[in-house]
């Protein structure tokens, strides 16, 4: 008899009047977060306005579910509570008149360990980017999304989680 | 406690709640193998134009060991399901739009093959940086490999912080 373990958990559960049962569960990856916001609420870093203008670490407040390291709505940094590597990524839509701008992934504020995602829609129209990437991540390392200037429209998103736990 | 698995460690809890004792066994899969890797070109090349394979010449993360800065392959250390991403940004310059790259799955180019290639096309109507991104799965066995191929592409590379080239194990 096999039994793979890959996706599915073994569980054995006792009741308080003496019975035994056991059962398999499907079992995810237990360590990950997301934060995912929407729309017209990241808020702009300095002004506190949706009207994202200014430069600076975006705020995202809209929505988002944290269960690997800390959110902090206040100031808009991720915080990891493990260490290991993680994926992380971001969409943003930008507004017409808004060429040439970016926003970028960075970790513990340095340029060194940054992801640039760059638009240039090169008329007056919205125009989308993506971006993905990695990072090593210690526990306390922290992630934020810089923008450089650009004005955001609905739709954007920020999210991550870890794919492993490297000691 | 932990019994190390090729794909997990096997865990084990106990405890109860309102009287009644439960005991669990689980496969913690974040302490699995461990492979992943994060590619970019140098700061040399600016931009970097070319065709073929593009060849990305550093990795700061590389866990696994199965990204090759020699040749820009990506190779399988063991069998899985595999994520890849690519984020790149193209020149400025109307030579190189309307232009496509690929993820290929062992050398396979044909258009044909959705499963083994995954095309991301970029067109421009003038000489403008585009954000030029995708990603996609495959299955990989052991010593499959993958790259990122390209038609005819020209990538601003005034930083590295502008193209990555990601992947990691997803499940094995």
């Amino acid at each position: 008899m096999g039994v793979n373990f890959t996706n599915f958990s073994l569980e054995q559960q006792t009741a308080s009047y003496g019975n035994v049962g056991s059962y398999l569960q499907l079992t995810g990856n237990p360590y990950y977060y997301a934060a995912c916001m929407s729309a017209t609420t990241p808020i702009d870093a300095v002004t506190g306005s949706t009207n994202i203008t200014n430069a600076g670490v975006l705020r995202w407040n809209y929505r988002y579910t944290v269960t690997e390291g800390t959110y902090n709505t206040s100031n808009g940094y991720w915080t990891a509570a493990s260490d290991g590597f993680y994926y992380t990524w971001c969409k943003w839509m930008g507004q017409p008149t808004y060429d040439n701008k970016y926003l970028q992934i960075q970790k513990n504020g340095s340029s060194s360990w940054m992801l640039r995602i760059y638009s240039s829609a090169g008329g007056n129209m919205y125009h989308m980017a993506t971006g993905g990437t990695c990072f090593y991540m210690n526990a306390g390392d922290y992630l934020y999304v810089y923008n450089a200037n650009a004005q955001i429209y609905g739709g954007s998103d920020y999210c991550g989680w870890i794919v492993a736990k490297v000691g | 406690m932990g019994l190390v698995f090729p794909n997990g460690t096997l865990g084990y809890i106990s405890g109860s709640t309102d009287g009644n004792v439960y005991s669990q066994m689980y496969i913690d899969k974040s302490s699995g193998p461990v492979v992943g890797f994060v590619a970019s070109l140098d700061n040399n090349q600016n931009p970097y134009t070319g065709s073929g394979v593009i060849p990305f010449n550093s990795t700061p993360y590389n866990y696994g060991g199965g990204f090759n800065t020699s040749n820009g392959y990506f190779t399988a250390p063991v069998e899985g399901l595999y994520f890849f991403d690519i984020t790149m940004m193209s020149a400025n310059n109307s030579s190189y739009i309307n232009t496509y790259y690929r993820l290929s799955k062992n050398g396979n180019v044909s258009s044909s093959t959705g499963s083994l290639n995954q095309y991301v096309y970029s067109t421009s109507y003038s000489a403008t940086h585009k954000n030029w991104a995708g990603g996609t799965l495959f299955y990989l066995n052991v010593n499959d490999y993958v790259y990122v191929y390209t038609g005819n592409v020209g990538l601003y590379m005034n930083s590295i912080y502008y193209t990555r080239f990601s992947g990691f194990l997803v499940s094995s």
